[in-house]
């Protein structure tokens, strides 16, 4: 690993970063007006560092713990992470298992969307990794002010804070929708996914939709 | 907490080296990667629409927004900018 690749990729994440600081107050405020605790926040933050995986988990410390539920929605609402790291192991192969173990651990969607366009292979996984210490910092700091100074912002919700992890989703959706082969699954999975929502208490729409979603676009990809 | 947490970080992990681990082993065949694809892409989709069902008119309007900004010019936090001001501007003016 070349310390340039990691510094470049630090730093080109920068503009990026700015917009998960807004993300960490989100957080920050949302997990305080769940009633979340401050230590617990903020751990969740450095510790786990995935924020969609996080703001879904909300709902599961209100009340009695259901830890398999919180394994199975964190799993699931970060499974995406599953497909980066297959399309990463070519970079990978040729390094320690050590190594494969600790380039992951900050692995995210904005660096690995920004290392696409890297043709050396060392270089890539430099960026990757140096591109997700700025989204775990800013992380960090988004989340530290979230729930420091959440409460003189006033009501956040004027400055569209909880709007934007919906907004950060779909936007990714627009940048994952591949036109026509996309809309079979996406249309299962949603229906599917608001059907369960409104018909059944708990958090499982979430697997339940990307399960559809996931047997649709088998199904799709086997009448072609 | 503490164990909520470590299930969090133990599930998490496992997503990140999951991929590079399980290709050690098993090459993927055509139909696990289209549910590995399928699901990924559409986990994003299950998550968001308890929101814009819930949410108010000035949240669906960002939502909305931040599609048409991404589908039209494809940068990513230009697009959350724009839905998020939009949020903002809706519930100002109304």
């Amino acid at each position: 690993m070349r310390k340039g690749g990691f510094w470049d990729g630090f730093w080109r994440l920068g503009p990026v970063g700015a917009m998960v600081i807004a993300f960490g107050i989100a957080w920050g405020v949302a997990g305080k007006e769940a009633g979340l605790s401050d230590a617990l926040i903020i751990a969740m933050s450095g510790v786990v560092f995935a924020g969609a995986s996080q703001f879904a988990s909300i709902e599961l410390w209100v009340g009695p713990m259901d830890y398999l539920a919180l394994f199975l929605i964190t799993v699931t609402v970060n499974a995406r992470h599953l497909l980066m790291g297959t399309t990463l192991y070519p970079d990978l192969v040729h390094q320690s298992g050590w190594r494969q173990m600790l380039s992951v651990i900050t692995m995210t969607d904005a660096p690995y969307a920004m290392a696409q366009s890297e043709p050396d292979r060392d270089r890539r996984i430099a960026l990757i990794i140096g591109g997700g210490w700025m989204i775990w910092l800013t992380w960090m700091i988004g989340t530290v002010i979230g729930v420091v100074f959440g409460g003189i912002l006033g009501d956040t919700r004027d400055y569209g804070f909880d709007a934007l992890m919906p907004i950060f989703f779909s936007v990714m959706l627009v940048s994952v929708f591949k036109g026509r082969s996309s809309l079979l699954p996406f249309i299962g999975a949603g229906a599917a996914s608001l059907l369960w929502y409104l018909s059944f208490p708990g958090n499982w729409h979430v697997i339940v939709g990307a399960l559809v979603g996931g047997a649709l676009n088998v199904v799709q990809g086997e009448q072609e | 907490m503490a164990v909520g947490l470590a299930v969090m970080v133990l599930a998490t992990y496992l997503t990140r080296i999951g991929g590079v681990w399980v290709m050690h082993f098993v090459p993927l065949t055509p139909a696990v990667r289209r549910m590995l694809a399928g699901m990924a892409n559409t986990v994003l989709l299950a998550v968001v629409i308890p929101y814009a069902w819930e949410g108010d008119w000035g949240m669906r309007a960002g939502i909305l927004a931040g599609i048409v900004c991404m589908a039209t010019t494809r940068r990513t936090v230009f697009s959350m900018a724009v839905g998020v001001l939009v949020t903002a501007l809706y519930r100002l003016a109304l």
